[in-house]
């Protein structure tokens, strides 16, 4: 049997997921980035500056973008 | 009542409702309105104080805020210069419990999934600890997701009523939004509905506001203080006695003035 597929038979299932999963995550950072822009097209509509509502808001939805980023970096190069 | 999501306002010293209380759904009929004929001074000085001095309020929204008079802070798409916001209102806060029960439920089953299996020594996957991490790390990070969409949607689907007009600002989902307004002198009829157990008991219901035929009919959803907002937007209407296109024009020209 050659090399190549006795790795595949060994680590296949663990290759598989982490492929699967870098799919996954892929499509969760363009998801997250959409909900980014949303939110600021949403602000444009309507802002409220008094309680830094808005704001926070934007914060959080970066925040959930940079760590789908994060996650796909550190699946891509660590697992 | 449980009344903590319905901002930071001061208490009202007595509310004066016009509908009576016992009927749940009510309309009002401008036809055999007794009220004298307000002119388009009227409008933005005697129907807003009026409203003002019954419902006292200010402020700031704050995140999880749902019902606010005269808010400050507040800027909206095509806001006209010194257009004062009245009302503020976003759908009440309990509204929000099945989606934070799902995220509580959901946030906790990786725990209890873990338990089992480290209890009955069984494994579903050979993974590797990096993996089985990053797996869990994705999982919680979905689950945030999920939060913060939902919250993003309660956030911005919002009503907003001003001496002129009303606006309604409708987020279906985090793809699609619709934004609405009309004119004060174009609304027919307000009312308000209470329906089941939940509305009754935290005070909040449908306003639904009926324009003119050729356009859509507004709904603040799930408004907390249903009874308050209706009558808030029923003192701002001109009078039946103009009509609205005429109203609506003497107003602008008393604003030029």
């Amino acid at each position: 049997m050659p090399e190549f597929l006795i790795f595949l038979q060994e680590n296949g299932i663990a290759y598989l997921f982490k492929g699967l999963l870098l799919v996954l995550i892929f499509v969760y950072m363009i998801f997250s980035f959409i909900v980014y822009n949303r939110v600021r097209a949403l602000n444009r509509t309507l802002y409220l500056a008094a309680s830094n509502a808005s704001s926070t808001l934007q914060i959080l939805t970066i925040t959930s973008f940079l760590l789908a980023v994060s996650l796909f970096i550190v699946t891509l190069v660590i697992v | 009542m449980p009344d903590i999501f319905t901002s930071h306002e001061p208490k009202k010293p007595e509310q004066v409702h016009h509908q009576p209380k016992e009927h749940h759904v009510q309309t009002h009929e401008p036809v055999h309105d007794q009220r004298p004929v307000p002119t388009p001074q009227t409008i933005t000085s005697e129907h807003l104080a009026t409203a003002s001095s019954q419902y006292p309020d200010g402020g700031s929204i704050g995140l999880f805020s749902s019902f606010r008079m005269h808010p400050k802070g507040v800027k909206f798409v095509n806001q006209e210069k010194g257009e004062h916001i009245i009302l503020f209102l976003r759908r009440h806060f309990i509204t929000n419990v099945p989606w934070i029960l799902l995220t509580i439920l959901f946030s906790l089953l990786p725990i209890v999934i873990i338990a089992i299996l480290q209890f009955s020594n069984l494994s579903l996957f050979n993974l590797s600890p990096q993996l089985s991490i990053i797996l869990l790390l994705f999982y919680y990070l979905i689950i945030f997701n999920y939060a913060l969409m939902h919250f993003i949607i309660w956030f911005y689907h919002v009503g907003i009523v001003t001496p002129k007009r009303l606006l309604d600002l409708d987020v279906y989902n985090i793809l699609s939004h619709h934004l609405a307004e009309t004119e004060m002198a174009d609304i027919v009829d307000v009312s308000f509905a209470q329906n089941g157990f939940f509305q009754s008991f935290f005070d909040f219901g449908n306003v639904p506001i009926q324009t003119q035929a050729i356009k859509a009919n507004f709904e603040f959803e799930s408004s907390p203080k249903p009874a308050i907002v209706s009558d808030i937007i029923t003192d701002l209407r001109p009078h039946r006695g103009h009509t609205p296109s005429n109203a609506h024009q003497k107003g602008r020209e008393n604003n030029n003035a």
